[in-house]
């Protein structure tokens, strides 16, 4: 069944809307879970949650692009559930994510008055600036949290150059927001 | 991470970066492997090239004919490198799902929401206290600590919340004459609306609305029966547990976008779910429809069609080792059993002398008295499929001429 099917059958209120949704992308929403919250029973709390979310927004909403609609929601829920959990818990990966980050800003109080969709408008226009590969690599690890390593095999590209990519991406944002005179 | 802003705004970047990204790994190794294999195709070329002009400049022309058929050799390889390439970069993309099971129903999506708004209970108004009433009657469903209607709270920061103010594809209400079913289970509050204009099953609940109390005899044995609460107020009670509450739509519910708020509290919509998913069981629902004609719908007699679809899976999966709803052998053999269980229906059905039609395959519609129902009922041979061919659609009419 293709995602516009399975659209419809969120429209018509059907509840195997939910079932073949998992069907198809239960996996791969449990594996980004997974990547944020390093625990399968949150992972699967996560994946059902995303189903949930979805039942409850389509419609009005009717994604474009389904799983990538589905994965920002769980990457939503994943990380509003890991903000629940006391610090010490938090997953060293996405604190690793999240450090390489800071390197885009001169200090931690960057951004703090810029609203976080504006940010994510901007963010996603200076992505559409870089090339196609740096782009795909830089939201492959900062959207879906993946490792260099699987990023370097899916892309079948060397683990260097994907820390390349990435450390080249970090510095054009940080050139952009600053050219954009947020930082 | 909410203390990182890049981070958490990595969130709500545009769909179709996601998307470009999550795709990447069906593109970019094609083109790498295209690529190594054309510098490949050239080196040798290459290398043949200088080892002929070492061994004789006279070969140079048989040797390059000879190195396009490698080339072809070598481009007639190419797909199956490109789909062992996919099939390793799909499986670190986390894993090949296609024969995983569905083994989630919106009941346990409902079940984890319950849980995640447990924090958000508001008091129920002055309306759901009337519904309340009839669920009180039977405490074995609904107590009154789960008559509380769950507040929903999207999430501020996810897509779904950004344009939910998009104008909904929805049929007009009729005010003061469409049905508003309830059904208060788990603490949560179903709700759907029967427009007069629309056919659906749980349409057939809302046509009890000319609100005459009565009861009748489902054929598990239980009873059902309708409350008429006030002028605008009917409740559906079961027996075995569970009620609907129907009410004329009014001015109480809000915002139809696929789900409704009720005196400002967002509930679900779904009520087919909750009724079928009330202890795994589901219940006969016996109206009245405001012409007088009585209508037998959503029937189950120990199996809804989902259930049977269960066990057919089950057995699927014992036989085969492995499941798949979305195999063409699994959708075919799936067709073949539903249209086993419909001809079944149909053929005990004409036999009894009962008007029925085969609408296709999959679809049997009857016409019966009661009487007639009941003495079909009550021969007990045939309940399982023919609870079945009920839900499929069939009704009663007082006169089976009319």
């Amino acid at each position: 069944m293709d995602d516009n099917k399975i659209i419809e059958l969120y429209w018509r209120r059907d509840e195997n809307a939910v079932s073949q949704t998992k069907a198809i992308y239960g996996e791969k929403l449990k594996a980004l879970a997974f990547r944020i919250l390093h625990s399968s029973e949150d992972a699967e709390e996560c994946e059902n949650d995303t189903y949930l979310k979805a039942w409850e927004s389509i419609p009005p909403q009717k994604p474009q692009h389904f799983f990538a609609y589905l994965a920002k929601i769980c990457r939503n829920t994943a990380l509003n559930m890991l903000e629940k959990q006391k610090a010490e818990k938090r997953s060293a990966v996405i604190v690793e994510l999240s450090d390489e980050l800071w390197e885009c800003l001169p200090d931690r109080h960057s951004l703090e008055e810029i609203a976080e969709q504006e940010l994510s408008k901007i963010i996603s226009t200076f992505l559409k600036t870089v090339s196609k590969e740096n782009r795909i690599i830089f939201v492959r690890r900062y959207f879906l949290s993946e490792t260099i390593s699987d990023i370097s095999k899916a892309l079948s590209i060397s683990e260097s150059k994907v820390k390349s990519s990435l450390f080249r991406t970090r510095n054009k944002l940080r050139d952009y927001l600053s050219k954009e005179e947020l930082l | 991470m909410k203390d990182n802003k890049l981070f958490s705004a990595m969130s709500n970047i545009d769909e179709e970066l996601i998307d470009e990204a999550i795709n990447a790994s069906k593109k970019l190794p094609v083109f790498r492997i295209t690529a190594a294999a054309a510098a490949i195709v050239f080196i040798a070329l290459a290398a043949t090239v200088l080892v002929n002009i070492n061994k004789h400049p006279n070969m140079i022309a048989e040797q390059k004919t000879s190195t396009v058929h490698a080339s072809e050799k070598a481009d007639n390889t190419m797909p199956e490198s490109k789909e062992q390439k996919n099939e390793s970069i799909d499986s670190s993309l986390n894993g090949d799902n296609s024969t995983k099971a569905p083994d989630t129903q919106p009941s346990n999506t409902e079940k984890t929401k319950a849980e995640g708004n447990s924090g958000s209970v508001e008091q129920p108004t002055e309306n759901t206290t009337t519904v309340q009433t009839g669920e009180t009657e039977q405490p074995d469903v609904s107590t009154p600590s789960e008559q509380t209607i769950k507040n929903e709270q999207p999430a501020t920061n996810t897509s779904e919340t950004q344009t939910s103010e998009q104008t909904p594809v929805e049929p007009p209400i009729d005010e003061g004459s469409d049905m508003l079913g309830f059904i208060i289970k788990d603490g949560k509050t179903y709700m759907q609306v029967f427009n007069k204009t629309e056919y659906t099953l749980d349409e057939d609940i809302g046509r009890a609305g000319d609100f005459k109390g009565f009861y009748a005899d489902l054929d598990d044995n239980s009873r059902v029966y309708t409350v008429k609460e006030d002028d605008k107020i009917l409740i559906v009670k079961f027996e075995a547990g569970g009620s609907v509450t129907l009410m004329l739509w009014n001015e109480d519910v809000q915002d139809r976008m696929g789900y409704y708020r009720f005196n400002g509290l967002r509930v679900d919509r779904s009520l087919m779910a909750a009724l079928s998913s009330n202890d795994g069981k589901a219940y006969s629902v016996y109206v009245t429809r405001p012409d007088s004609d009585d209508m037998y719908d959503y029937v189950y007699n120990g199996k809804i069609l989902r259930q049977m679809k269960e066990e057919l899976e089950e057995s699927w999966k014992t036989e085969h080792g492995k499941y798949n709803p979305l195999d063409e052998e699994y959708q075919a053999a799936l067709h073949v059993f539903l249209k086993e269980k419909i001809k079944a229906v149909y053929d005990i059905l004409t036999e009894n002398g009962i008007q029925a039609e085969l609408i296709n395959e999959v679809r049997c519609e009857m016409t019966m008295t009661k009487e007639q129902f009941e003495a079909i009922a009550a021969s007990g041979s045939i309940s399982d499929e023919y609870a079945f061919g009920l839900s499929s659609g069939g009704y009663f009419v007082d006169d089976p001429e009319a």
